[in-house]
């Protein structure tokens, strides 16, 4: 299982902690499609964060997100 | 010092940052240290599809492993001219 985090930024600072704002989190999987989580307000510590990417909003909705299929995402080893 | 002016070049430029979990993604470098890139694409869109959706991104400078420059736009004589002299200095 892999999760990327969504939604708004509404601050962020020096170090990459962040504040998401009516956030979710896509969970990819092998065996299944997409599933995602409501989580709401989150505070993300900025040592956590790899990749912060614009989502381009229509090609985000011609999605098939039950279609998807990923393997997980390897952790960052430094 | 050397590597900010040195990436200051390259702005502009189509780089593949592989990062340190192993995804590859392939853009135009707007900004260097932390990176952001412009319109970018996943070298390998099957295996990670993750980022269907996204056009351009910021990428945290700790997760970079290798930034990948297009061999044309870096002169390594002069790169390691400028790396030697940066050297003496640093040790003066």
């Amino acid at each position: 299982m892999t999760s990327a985090l969504e939604n708004y930024i509404n601050r962020f600072d020096q170090t990459i902690n962040l504040i998401l704002d009516e956030s979710h989190e896509r969970v990819f999987s092998s065996s299944q499609g997409v599933e995602q989580v409501v989580l709401g307000l989150y505070i993300v510590r900025g040592d956590n964060v790899a990749v912060i990417g614009e989502i381009d909003e229509e090609t985000d909705s011609a999605l098939d997100l039950g279609n998807i299929r990923a393997e997980p995402l390897n952790s960052v080893a430094h | 010092m050397l590597f900010y002016s040195f990436f200051k070049s390259l702005v502009g430029k189509d780089v593949v940052v592989e990062l340190k979990n192993d995804l590859s993604i392939c853009g135009t470098l707007h900004s260097y240290l932390n990176i952001k890139l412009t319109d970018i694409s996943v070298t390998d869109p099957e295996k990670y599809p993750h980022m269907l959706s996204v056009k351009n991104c910021f990428i945290r400078g700790s997760v970079v492993r290798y930034v990948q420059l297009p061999a044309d736009e870096v002169d390594t004589q002069l790169l390691q001219d400028a790396a030697r002299k940066e050297a003496l200095q640093q040790k003066q």
